[in-house]
Formats: structure tokens, sequence, C-alpha cells
């Protein structure tokens, strides 16, 4: 990072350097402190900024556009916001990333669209992984409510993950407030988080099946899901576990049900055998898709250790109350849980024993680029496939 | 032969006016209107190996054109309003709206919220509303054979 332009092709300029950079070099440049942004503008399948160093000499970097988008530099460099707008309103090419999406120049009045762009080939761009149609408002919902009634919504960001993200709640309220929870509480609530990752393995299998078109490898991966949600009812009263897990502790104890529902779960998933299953329907075909054979081998491994460790927890359970009631009402903290596509960070400001101030970071702000990468890599006929192994959600972006 | 078979055919037919099973055939369009995934959990697991939907003549489309029954999740957000409304514009009549959940029922949890214009009817005319959140597989498929 200290130098970005080490290395890199000096394109011939007279009275500055133009330094062809890739994406990565280009990102560099744009967060590199020592040099000055001054101006952008576009060229034919590029875009060229004008940067000083700090002695005050010039510079020139140009990045390659591709199908139409850039790397955006506006959110290292705010100044460079405008610049993008019009490159995007006169070329057509699209700063990722971007901080304004707004039109400077193009407002519709014009007889033709982007005068300077040449027109972009068209390609299938995969679906945004956030469009603001889930938005619902949900951090304002949450303020101003005790941290037990807005446990509602933080179970509703993402229901393949509500416990999970109702357990980061649960703890950052509980780190806020001072509290402890009891021992049989927190055995419980681990149990609840395999149980539900073993139901978004399944999920994630299944999303693949269905992608590829492996019929007999989604129809039985659903039956499995189907018996994890009836698993789920029958131990802990909801099929989803939704709204169990409260700051506190939990309001859902093991149910009579729960061990021997338990014990025929696993016995279904090893009926099944998944791992050869898998194999025999899209074994060839992952061989090509490495990244998302190793998201498969993850979910098989999380099937089978999550049921195995479910089988020890039963048995170490402790006797005792499953909710602590006092909580202190004023502080902040943070709070963290796994879920099944990775991990859920909440932060809770409290004041008068009412939510102050709330974020819930949802895996998917983590998974969307690497997804991305992963589908821009694989041929368009896979690009399907990648995705579904990824599973992202809309709603826990978006909130 | 054939005419063997017409006749039997018709005997069936004419003892179970929805055909030999009693099923009739019905075309499913789901739209995602903001929900947190729990509807679609159940939703996939109703209309998948899991259950029986094909035997009820339950099948999901992937167009408007195709589909007899618009089935709304989530809590139908302002910036959802406009796709919903179009996928009901291009459904051929007959056709049915079904609420699946307690958002798309009436906005759930979420209804007040400034993002949200509260449950399917906000924007369409609702002809059957499933409650729970979610509801489970099971009451999704016995809610949607009640509907004809």
């Amino acid at each position: 990072m200290s130098d970005p332009f080490a290395g890199a092709f000096a394109m011939p300029c007279a009275g500055a350097a133009r330094y062809l950079l890739n994406d990565e070099g280009w990102r560099a440049m744009a967060a590199a402190p020592g040099l000055r942004f001054v101006a952008m503008w576009a060229d034919e399948s590029a875009v060229i900024a004008l940067l000083r160093d700090a002695a005050g000499a010039k510079l020139m970097a140009t990045v390659a556009v591709e199908q139409g988008f850039f790397p955006g530099v506006s959110p290292w460099r705010p100044e460079a916001a405008e610049f993008e707008r019009m490159i995007r309103d006169l070329w057509g090419y699209n700063a990722v990333g971007g901080i304004d999406g707004r039109p400077l120049l193009d407002f519709g009045q014009w007889r033709l669209a982007h005068p300077l762009g040449r027109p972009v080939a068209p390609f299938a761009a995969p679906e945004p992984a956030t469009s603001g149609f889930a938005h619902k408002g949900t951090l304002a919902l949450m303020r101003g409510k005790p941290p037990r009634v807005a446990a509602r919504f933080a179970a509703r960001v993402d229901g393949g993950a509500t416990v999970a993200h109702s357990i980061a709640f649960a703890r950052a309220a509980e780190a806020a407030g001072r509290s402890r929870v009891p021992p049989r509480a927190e055995q419980l609530r681990e149990m609840m988080m395999r149980l539900e990752a073993v139901g978004g393995a399944l999920e994630c299998i299944g999303r693949v099946a269905v992608a590829a078109e492996a019929a007999l490898l989604g129809g039985r991966v659903a039956v499995l899901r189907e018996a994890v949600a009836r698993t789920a009812a029958a131990a802990f009263g909801h099929r989803l576990m939704m709204d169990a897990v409260v700051p506190g502790g939990v309001v859902a104890d093991l149910l009579a049900d729960g061990p021997g529902a338990l014990l025929w779960l696993r016995r279904s998933v090893a009926a099944a055998d998944l791992p050869a299953l898998l194999e025999a329907s899209l074994g060839r075909r992952l061989r090509d898709l490495p990244a998302v054979g190793a998201r498969m081998a993850l979910a098989l491994e999380t099937v089978a250790a999550g049921l195995e460790g479910l089988g020890m927890l039963v048995e170490q359970l402790e006797d005792g109350p499953v909710i602590q009631a006092a909580m202190a009402v004023a502080g902040e903290g943070i709070g963290e849980a796994t879920g099944p596509s990775g991990d859920i960070l909440h932060w809770l400001r409290l004041e008068g024993g009412q939510i102050a101030g709330v974020f819930m970071l949802d895996p998917g702000w983590v998974q969307a680029g690497a997804a991305a990468a992963e589908a821009a890599a694989a041929d368009a006929s896979d690009a399907e496939i990648v995705l579904a192994a990824h599973g992202i959600l809309a709603s826990g972006m978006e909130l | 032969m054939s005419a063997l078979w017409r006749a039997l055919w018709r005997n069936l037919v004419a003892r179970h006016p929805a055909g030999p099973a009693g099923r009739r055939e019905r075309a499913l369009l789901h739209r995602d209107c903001g929900s947190c995934n729990g509807c679609e959990i159940e939703l996939r697991l109703a209309l998948s190996a899991a259950h029986d939907a094909t035997r009820r003549g339950l099948t999901l489309v992937a167009v408007p054109q195709h589909a007899d029954f618009l089935l709304v999740t989530g809590p139908v957000t302002h910036h959802s309003q406009a796709g919903l409304g179009a996928a009901w514009d291009a459904m051929p009549d007959p056709r049915l709206v079904v609420a699946v959940g307690d958002c798309a029922v009436d906005g759930g949890v979420f209804r007040g919220s400034y993002a949200v214009a509260g449950g399917a009817g906000s924007t369409l005319p609702v002809d059957f509303a499933i409650r729970g959140c979610p509801p489970t597989a099971r009451q999704i498929l016995d809610a949607l054979g009640e509907a004809g």
C-alpha cells in the first residue's frame, strides 16, 4: 500500500506520468494518504485521475472500465464524488461504491444518454445484493423500546439466523446492562444455535441442488430440513425457534419431547448419507467449482458436528433457572454470535432502560463482495450455483 | 380400446369435477416484499419433496402470466409496492391474492415503520390471509387448499 504506482506500467503522456493500475492498485491510490486528489475524468473504456504527490508533482492514474464499471474513489476521497457523477452522466461509467448516485449533469432532457460513452456490450449482471426493497426501518422501530421488546425485531432480521441474531442482540443488551445469564440458559442458547446451523447448512446444500438442478439431492435435503424444523418445534416450541432467546436468558426451556426428537433427527440424517448423495449428484460439477465444493464440505461438517454436539449438550444440561431478570438501565455493549452464514455482531446503547442506539451487522456485508467476485470469475452457467452457495439475504443487510 | 378409455375418463371426470384425484392445478407466483426469509423457509418446504404440494396440484411458476395465485410475503415495503402491483397487473383472470404470514397480512411487527406500506392489502385486494410468524408449511398448504 506504500506506493500504489510501484511496478505499474507508465503510459506515455507529456507533462505527467500516467500509470496504468489494476483495480487493487487503483484502490490503493484512492486510499494513499500522501497523494492529493485533483480531478477525474474518463476516456474510452478507462477512467483517469489526476493527483499531486507530497512534493506537488502531478501524477496520473488510469484504470480500465469493465462492463461499464470502475472502482469508486469517493469512498476514500469524498471530493471525487462529483467527478464520478459527471463521468456517469457523460460516459456512462459507474463508480462501484461511489458515495453519491445522483445525476450531476443529465436530468433527462437530452436526446441521448451518455453522450461521451461507447455502448457497452450487454451482459448478465448478477442480482445486486442490496436494492432497498427489503429495508423495513427495523433500527428505527427498535429505538425507544426496552431490550426485551426490541428483541422481536432482532429475531426478524433473518429468519434463517433468527437464533443467532437473537443471541447477538441479547449478549449486546446483557453487556450494556452488565447482567449475567444463568448457565442453563447459555447451554440452551448453544443448543438452539447448533440446531439452527444444521438447518442453515441443509438449506445451503438445498439451494445449490436447486441451482444445479439436482432434483434427487434437493428433495432429500428438503425432507431433512423439514425434520430439523419439526425437531426445533418439539424441543423448543417453534420451527425456527423465533423469539426463544431474549435478553437475560431464554423463554423456551427444553421441552419433554426434545431429547427424543434430537435423537430421531440424528438417525434421520445418518440414514440419508448426505456425503455420498452429494458426491453422486454433484461431485463432478463441484470439482470445477472449488469454492462451492468447499462450502458444501463445510455444510456437511456443520451438519455432522452440530448433531453430535447437540447430543452431548443434552447430556450435560445443568439444572437451574433459564432467565435472569435484573438489568442495568444504562450502558453500551456489543454482542456476537455465529449464524449459519457467518459472524453476527450487534451494538447497543441503553438509556433509561430503553434502546437509544443500535446496529445489527449481518454476515451479508462481508459475504456480498466475495460472492460477487466468485460469481464474476465463474462461467455464466455456474454463477447461479456460486450465488446459491452464499445465499446472501437482502433483509439482513438492508434492515 | 380408445372408446373404452374415453368412457372411463368421462365417468371419472363426471364423478369428480375437479379431476380424477380431486386435483385442481394451481400455479403459484411468489413475491417477497421485504420478508425476513422466515416465511420463505416455510414456503420452500411446503413446495418441496418434504410435503405433498405437487399431489395437491400446487406448483410454483416464475412469471405472472402463468399464475393463478399471487403469494405475498413480507410487510410490503414502499420500495416493493410497484413491483408487486406490476406482477398483479400481468396476471390473467381468474386470480387471487394470498397474504402469507403476519407481515403480509397487516405489516406484522413492522407495522407503522416509515419504510413499510403495511401488508399486501396496502397495494392489492387480498382474497386470503394466512396468519403466523411464520405460518408452518402445513398451514400454508391447508390454506391454499381452502382458497380453491
